[in-house]
């Protein structure tokens, strides 16, 4: 379960203070997979980032009771002076996955072939997205995070991608952050919109998607 | 499926904690010098450089002669800096704890917590095998052993733990004002250089200004430390239970202080 009490976040630039989050509750549980529309600027990032784990909340709490992933989306998960297989033996400890064993899937799921044992800084869009992707399917979290995404790499692995992701549904919760419908539709059971600061769930997908065309 | 919350005992907890620290400070070690092997000797040599060139400062003010008590200049000096040289290299580097490291907070199995832990850890032992690398070749040049080296390694980890607590409290305010911050880590440490002791010792000083230098902690550390080096050749002015007092009370304002920054430090 992953769980958010009135959270609230707020940041200060120059002395003065934006309110991102006002009192989001929301509670995912595995099975869940939801997708968060909200358009740019409405707070998605910060949301994931609390979900993450990266940012804490202002006030509020947020209860981690599942293994929840890095936001896919970004590069930060992998570091690039390392190789590959450096940054897959890393993720193995701290996840406390068989090192050996993650190593292999990694390369063959990540197509990434010999340039597994080359700095990730060297690697292409794609391929870095296929690491990060290969990275989380080999550590199996309770709970995917995703921040648009699977746009990088070609058509082919985004594919795979849905695929991976649509098979673990069952055990796994996914949270997808998105400001375009379409790739909610395609991962999703239900939607919940982020405006104004504060987070409206609804069970019906196209109730979501009628609503938040008209924010 | 639906899962409900999984009890997590104490022990497992720990043990998780101490995989990623592990894992962090493996990661740390290929980052900063690479995969080639030998980059991991650059970690001895820089305080021992340092070391060497502060020690060879002092030699050339005027060789053993000077020295109250008749102690080995070379090696005062040069353990003196290197036990110096891990609190001040800690302090200086807290502040940037995060910003160097913030692409792993992504993981949610690492905290800030743990990346602290894995510098401090590893500063800590190379300063140690450094410590231990000097020691063997004072002893093998001037035939001096250290009396206790037990004692020197405890004296060591203390100092660790020290500059650990004054870090988290650095790094938590950056919290209130990063810049701020920043510039006045690096003049706090320069002025701890008098109270560290590095320079001297307390028996050296008159009994007025004994007690006013025994109020600051690196001091003891650094006289605990000289014991165990000459042994009772000279008094050796330390307080062990002061000194304990302070590294719990400064680790725990430090967690206290981290726990109160975190919603406010920038990502």
């Amino acid at each position: 379960m992953l769980q958010l009490e009135g959270v609230r976040k707020s940041f200060t630039k120059n002395g003065l203070t934006r309110e991102v989050l006002s009192g989001v509750d929301a509670t995912f549980l595995p099975g869940d997979a939801v997708g968060i529309l909200g358009r740019n600027g409405a707070g998605k990032s910060t949301l994931i980032r609390i979900l993450a784990g990266v940012e804490h909340p202002t006030s509020g709490r947020v209860r981690r009771e599942m293994s929840i992933s890095w936001p896919m989306g970004y590069d930060a998960a992998v570091h690039g002076t390392l190789s590959g297989a450096d940054n897959t033996r890393f993720i193995a400890r701290i996840y406390d996955r068989p090192i050996g064993w993650m190593e292999g899937f990694v390369q063959e799921f990540s197509e990434i072939g010999d340039e597994f044992r080359q700095p990730v800084k060297t690697y292409s869009a794609g391929m870095k997205a296929r690491l990060i992707f290969a990275l989380s399917m080999a550590v199996d979290f309770d709970c995917y995070l995703i921040d648009e995404v699977i746009a990088a790499g070609d058509a082919r692995f985004a594919e795979r991608c849905r695929q991976s992701l649509l098979a673990r549904r069952s055990r796994s919760a996914l949270i997808l952050v998105s400001h375009q419908m379409d790739t909610v539709r395609s991962l999703c059971s239900h939607a919940a919109i982020l405006h104004e600061g504060r987070l409206t769930f609804h069970e019906d997908l196209d109730q979501a998607f009628t609503e938040y065309q008209q924010l | 499926m639906r899962s409900f919350p999984r009890p997590v005992s104490f022990i497992s907890a720990l043990r998780a904690r101490n995989r990623v620290v592990v894992a962090l400070m493996l990661r740390e070690l290929q980052t900063r010098f690479g995969r080639e092997n030998l980059g991991y000797v650059w970690l001895f040599v820089e305080p021992a450089l340092l070391g060497l060139g502060v020690a060879a400062w002092q030699w050339s003010v005027g060789g053993d002669a000077t020295m109250r008590g008749g102690l080995n200049k070379f090696s005062f000096f040069l353990t003196g800096y290197i036990l110096f040289y891990l609190f001040r290299t800690l302090v200086s580097r807290s502040p940037h704890g995060i910003a160097a490291n913030f692409q792993l907070l992504y993981h949610s199995k690492v905290t800030i917590e743990a990346v602290m832990w894995a510098r401090s850890l590893l500063e800590g032992a190379a300063v140690l095998i450094c410590m231990g690398v000097f020691v063997l070749a004072i002893g093998a040049f001037y035939g001096e052993w250290p009396h206790n080296p037990l004692q020197m390694a405890f004296a060591a980890i203390l100092m660790m733990l020290i500059a650990h607590g004054t870090g988290l409290i650095f790094l938590s305010a950056t919290a209130i004002n990063p810049g701020i911050t920043d510039r006045l880590v690096q003049p706090f440490t320069y002025l701890s250089i008098p109270f560290s002791g590095m320079f001297f010792m307390v028996w050296w000083l008159p009994n007025s200004f004994q007690d006013f230098v025994l109020l600051f902690p690196l001091i003891h550390i650094m006289e605990f430390m000289r014991e165990g080096q000459f042994g009772y050749g000279v008094p050796f002015i330390y307080d062990l239970t002061y000194l304990i007092q302070w590294v719990v009370v400064l680790n725990f304002l430090g967690l206290c202080a981290l726990s109160a920054a975190k919603p406010h430090l920038e990502m």
